[in-house]
């Protein structure tokens, strides 16, 4: 049965499944915390749960799982949890294509769903080498159509970016296109936000 | 685009821009979140004043005095743009709050690292102080040790050779020839061995006498008039060489020359107890050192009754030109550990005795003073170089010859008068070299 809220892990409030959220974070602690936070409370709730990141391991998830009391190694080979490089995934054949990012979106939620998941999640941070590699420019456009398909395929998102590795125009750009942000750890309606009905319609 | 909208917008952006690492982050962030205000056509960021005003409306981002360059404004539509310019001064001004407050924590950062810094390359100086200090110290215990245990060793090595020769090939040869004397030559050579040996002595003098004894027995037609010189030498002084000559030239010579083989003997023997004596007592000086001078059991001590009785420890004392002056207080008494402090008068004294090489006055003297009461060594002899002043306190340090002490006599007294709260002097008062040694109530 579909869930009808979720919690995140690293905030009290709840949100109806398919909620896109950004994450601008400068200190390591501070992404690690959120990851972790999300990761685990995904499994909690019995969400089929996926991370891309470049910095965590399966020992970082596997220690902090433990001290949640949650198995990773089963959840792993149950499918619930899923651990993956965000370059392996953005970034296949070294260009970045929103189109098969998105379809890849789209199946892992039907997948989660035909499997008996209430709900799905998904939690990546962006790498920085968006800004050089091909098909790179067209970020903003590919997290303006995840708003867009989370509404009929509403996995629950979070886009984690490092202040430190992109320059201020372009994290403001980022913010335009996601509906909700993280401010001081809680999330907020992001005044930036262009709907991407009219973002893409531009 | 609504007053809320904006208002939501700026205050987002407060709370981000805290997030972005470098002024030109959070400056790029800043226009670009500006540029949709109503009214504005784009927005700028000029890190110092340009040297030309131009026609745009630039806001400083400033706190205080302190300006962190300003946001400027392109404005198309200023009737619009108007509502929103209170909001953007605060906006600034919040900017520039955060900016002062990330200057401040870099510096506290630059300088809690260098103080870090300089702590670690403080300790890692003072454990290279400490090191080479430890070293020092190391190099002048083994060179000490060194000198002072080789050379008894060496003389017990080349005493002990002598010996061993000596036993093997004379004891029966001694035997045989003790069988073979008469009665009366016996009883001669029963005293003769009786008799203390002398060292060969060194110097002119001795060798002027050993040459004018070889050549008279040479002229007397004795066989290796030389041996038999260095012989008599050593069995007789120069009183008493004259009724040995004539024993030799009676044709007592082999009498007088096995006397003086066992005399060597026993001569030999003597320098390896002595020698081991010697290095035992470096030895026991040294374990005393690494010990510690702690005070043990306090007890009342009369000084001057402790003096008098060390006093009676120390050989040649009667001899001629040496002077003991006592000057003790009487009914004086000082509270202290009895055998530490004994340690220190006898160093105090030794040492005196040294210096005046036995010849002089040697003034010891108790009394009391404010706090606490004061006994006196003090000699009349050569007075401490100046620059030798400090240095006599340091261990090791000696300024006797090798074998006459490890250079820790000081050292200890210091030691033992610090562990009972006192002190210890070194003074030159006109002719006399004084260490006053002060112990308190």
């Amino acid at each position: 049965m579909a869930m009808t809220s979720v919690s995140l892990g690293f905030t009290e409030q709840t949100f109806p499944p398919g909620v896109h959220i950004c994450q601008i974070f400068s200190e390591s602690l501070e992404w690690q915390d959120s990851l972790l936070r999300y990761l685990s409370s995904g499994l909690k709730s019995g969400e089929k749960t996926c991370c891309f990141s470049e910095k965590a391991d399966a020992d970082l998830l596997e220690s902090h799982f433990r001290s949640e009391g949650l198995d990773y190694g089963k959840a792993l080979q149950a499918g619930a949890v899923a651990l993956a490089r965000t370059e392996e995934v953005y970034f296949e054949r070294d260009r970045f294509e929103p189109e098969r990012m998105l379809e890849l979106l789209r199946k892992f939620y039907e997948q989660a769903i035909s499997e008996g998941y209430p709900a799905a999640r998904v939690i990546g941070e962006m790498s920085p080498r968006i800004q050089s590699i091909e098909g790179g420019g067209r970020l903003l456009e590919y997290e303006s159509k995840v708003s867009l398909l989370l509404k009929t395929h509403p996995i629950t998102a979070v886009c984690q970016y490092d202040a430190r590795c992109f320059d201020g125009a372009t994290i403001l750009d980022v913010l335009k296109v996601h509906p909700l942000m993280i401010v001081r750890g809680a999330v907020v309606h992001n005044p930036f936000f262009i709907p991407p009905e009219t973002y893409l319609a531009r | 685009m609504s007053d809320p909208e904006v208002l939501g917008r700026i205050l987002v952006m407060q709370s981000v821009v805290s997030n972005l690492p470098d002024e030109e982050g959070m400056f790029g962030f800043i226009c670009r979140g500006l540029e949709d205000v109503p009214g504005v056509t784009s927005v700028s960021w000029e890190p110092q004043a340009p040297a030309e005003a131009s026609g745009a409306l630039r806001k400083p981002v400033k706190m205080g005095t302190k300006e962190f360059g300003a946001l400027v404004f392109e404005i198309a539509q200023k009737d619009l743009f108007c509502p929103y310019e209170p909001y953007l001064d605060n906006f600034c001004f919040m900017v520039a709050v955060i900016l002062e407050g990330r200057f401040q924590r870099q510096l506290n950062e630059r300088q809690t690292a260098s103080l870090t810094r300089s702590l670690a390359e403080l300790e890692k100086a003072h454990l290279k102080i400490i090191e080479s200090e430890k070293m020092a110290v190391l190099g002048q215990l083994v060179a000490t040790i060194a000198h002072e245990v080789n050379t008894p060793l060496a003389a017990i090595r080349s005493s002990a050779s002598f010996l061993l020769q000596d036993l093997v090939g004379r004891s029966e040869a001694m035997l045989d020839f003790s069988r073979s004397l008469e009665l009366e030559d016996f009883t001669w050579f029963k005293s003769l061995l009786a008799r203390k040996p002398r060292e060969y002595a060194a110097g002119a003098g001795s060798r002027a006498r050993r040459h004018r004894l070889s050549q008279a027995l040479e002229k007397a037609g004795v066989v290796d008039p030389e041996a038999m010189a260095d012989d008599i030498t050593l069995l007789a002084d120069p009183n008493g060489e004259g009724a040995l000559v004539d024993a030799v030239l009676r044709g007592k010579g082999e009498v007088v020359r096995q006397a003086a083989r066992f005399l060597e003997t026993i001569h030999a023997s003597t320098i390896i107890l002595e020698a081991s004596d010697r290095a035992a007592s470096t030895v026991a000086d040294l374990v005393g050192y690494s010990h510690g001078q702690e005070v043990n059991e306090r007890t009342a001590i009369d000084p001057a009754k402790e003096l008098n009785t060390l006093l009676r420890l120390f050989p040649g004392l009667s001899l001629k030109g040496l002077g003991i002056v006592r000057e003790f207080e009487p009914g004086l008494m000082v509270q202290g550990d009895r055998d530490k402090l004994n340690q220190v008068w006898i160093n105090l004294i030794n040492n005196a005795l040294q210096a005046m090489e036995y010849h002089g006055n040697l003034i010891l003297r108790t009394r009391s003073v404010e706090n606490g009461a004061e006994i006196v060594v003090a000699n009349d002899g050569p007075p401490v170089p100046d620059d030798l002043k400090e240095k006599i306190f340091q261990p090791f340090f000696t300024t006797k010859r090798p074998g006459q002490g490890t250079g820790l006599g000081l050292d200890i007294c210091l030691r033992v008068v610090g562990a009972h709260h006192g002190t210890l002097t070194l003074t030159q008062e006109e002719s006399l070299t004084v260490f006053r040694v002060f112990l308190p109530d």
